[in-house]
């Protein structure tokens, strides 16, 4: 799916005031499908030859959005740190760029927002960190 | 609400603080009940409101047991260069007062627990 950053800002909000009306909107507006439970993902086209992973999750009554851009292998938590002062979390043995919201009140272009941030954080720092586009 | 200064007074008026002059930033501390309190900084940068809470000093703890925090699904930001914490930034436009009280309130609630998971009192 092509995904344009740029578009985000014409996105008209809307309040979503449930876990399925938040599942529709990952599904109909990201293309997301169900990975398992309540955990979504999807590959994004980010332009230039460049692709990136995007996972959304819904825990408890919380929206986390991540994308990988690490095995534990290939950098440490140190080079993770060092490559970047914005929300990252591990999940498994992968490093994920990462956001976090609570589901009350959550308008769509604030998934937007956590999605794109995301992804672009994630495709930026394999660059940083040298890994490719592996993700 | 949309505007700096609406997000700046609206934060003022809630927790009763008071933005310096010059400073983007504003810090709160959360008394949370039972002996526990947690300090979280506030602000508006560029046009996102951005909440920050640390968990522990990068002196106290190895960078590997900071990101182990994230294994139950908590983001962890190195704020500054000498604190892991949580964080979270948001586009400023259309966000409701409900969320700006949700994001301060969530983040600096998953600090304080950070902070005890990891064994290390209540020093932040």
């Amino acid at each position: 799916m092509r995904f344009d950053h740029r578009l985000m800002a014409s996105n008209i909000g809307g309040v979503m005031t449930t876990k399925s009306e938040l599942e529709n909107y990952l599904k109909s507006e990201f293309g997301m499908s169900k990975i398992e439970g309540e955990t979504f993902g999807a590959d994004f086209d980010l332009g230039d030859g460049r692709s990136q992973g995007v996972l959304a999750k819904i825990v408890d009554d919380q929206l986390i959005v991540a994308s990988p851009f690490a095995e534990k292998g290939q950098v440490s938590a140190d080079d993770v740190f060092e490559a970047s002062h914005l929300p990252v979390l591990m999940m498994g043995d992968m490093y994920f760029a990462a956001r976090i919201f609570p589901i009350a009140d959550l308008q769509t272009e604030e998934v937007d927002y956590m999605i794109s941030s995301a992804a672009l954080t994630a495709d930026g720092l394999e660059e940083k960190l040298g890994l490719g586009d592996d993700f | 609400m949309a505007t700096v200064e609406e997000i700046r007074g609206f934060i003022e008026e809630t927790y009763s603080v008071k933005w310096e002059e010059g400073s983007s930033l504003v810090s709160i501390n959360f008394d949370l009940g039972n002996g526990r309190s947690q300090l979280v900084m506030v602000g508006v940068i560029g046009k996102a409101l951005v909440a920050a809470s640390p968990f522990a000093k990068i002196s106290d703890i190895s960078a590997d047991q900071a990101l182990s925090i994230s294994n139950t699904h908590k983001p962890v930001t190195l704020l500054g260069d000498s604190y892991y914490g949580h964080s979270s930034a948001f586009p400023l436009e259309n966000l409701q007062p409900d969320e700006v009280l949700h994001v301060i309130e969530f983040i600096t609630q998953i600090a304080d627990d950070s902070e005890r998971e990891l064994g290390l009192g209540d020093a932040l």
